[in-house]
């Protein structure tokens, strides 16, 4: 994760947080498949590491991990719908 | 991207029934100034506006709509919940209950079903934010009237309230945004064109209207 460009650590965001979404999903009606709790967890763990990262180098995804001093920035990132990086 | 967090935003605990008064309330479900149009409305209108401050605004308050929603939901669940026939029949909850059982389903007081009619996103910032605050406006009263119908019931009463002052705090910013987005219209342009897609005023030549 640490030799990422900005790019490819926000790629990998969304890919974690797909398969959190998905196997989330999956377990809702199997929960007890310890295959998918055990995937659940993996993919749970890579996908806070990597916005931990990506917060702290290049701003928050999430309006409740803002990291604020002086100066409310959130607003000024660009928006996802703007066709930029992401967020 | 959209996640959910198990929590209410403000907390529902009804401990007695009355679908009278459930009747009266899904209309802040689904009715004209409901919550479910009020997100819509907001979530829809983000896209096209021109200036980052209303994104965000429109952003973080069409989220808290969806909020809204789920506690308005909660309120007619628990107001509903286990009625016996006799009470749905009493009531006059009966015209609800052939359609959707015990369901929740998006209405107006009146039974007229929820409509995207009900809100516009018309691509003009200046336009968009004076139908939002006439809607927060819209809302309020809606949640005033509620409100002197419940007021024996104080379960119902204190989340109600809390959903009222919201409307108060979002028309104030919504007021901010459109100051906001006025201060950064040309003065000789004020309301000639849409910030959002003309650059100068489009049917006259300013230059001509000022001589």
């Amino acid at each position: 994760m640490n030799n990422m460009s900005k790019q490819e650590l926000f790629d990998f965001i969304n890919e974690t947080s797909f398969m959190v979404d998905d196997i989330a999903l999956y377990l809702n009606t199997h929960p007890n498949c310890q295959d998918g709790i055990d995937a659940y967890n993996h993919y749970k763990h890579l996908r806070k590491e990597a916005i931990k990262e990506y917060t702290c180098s290049y701003g928050p995804i999430c309006k409740y991990d803002v990291n604020v001093e002086n100066y409310w920035d959130w607003v000024m990132r660009p928006w996802p719908w703007e066709g930029e990086c992401g967020c | 991207m959209f996640v959910y967090e198990k929590r209410l935003q403000c907390p529902v605990n009804i401990k007695e029934t009355n679908a009278k008064l459930a009747q009266a309330i899904i209309s802040q479900y689904g009715g004209p100034d409901g919550e479910l149009g009020a997100s819509m409305r907001y979530l829809s209108q983000r896209f096209a506006t021109p200036y980052k401050e209303v994104m965000a605004t429109l952003t973080d308050i069409g989220t808290e709509e969806l909020g809204h929603l789920e506690i308005v939901g909660t309120i007619i669940y628990q107001l509903t919940k286990n009625l016996s026939m006799e009470e749905i029949k009493a009531s006059g909850f009966d015209k609800y209950y052939v359609d959707h059982t015990l369901g929740i389903w998006p209405q107006a007081a009146g039974g007229v079903p929820f409509n995207a009619c009900e809100f516009q996103s018309k691509g003009d910032v200046i336009t968009d934010l004076y139908e939002d605050l006439a809607a927060e406006q819209k809302a309020r009263t809606t949640y005033d009237n509620l409100l002197r119908l419940c007021k024996d019931y104080p379960d119902v009463y204190e989340p109600l309230k809390f959903l009222r002052a919201r409307e108060i705090v979002h028309f104030q910013r919504f007021g901010e945004c459109l100051r906001l987005v006025q201060d950064k219209l040309d003065e000789k342009n004020f309301y000639a064109f849409n910030p959002g897609f003309d650059t100068v005023a489009p049917c006259v030549d300013m230059n001509k209207c000022n001589k």
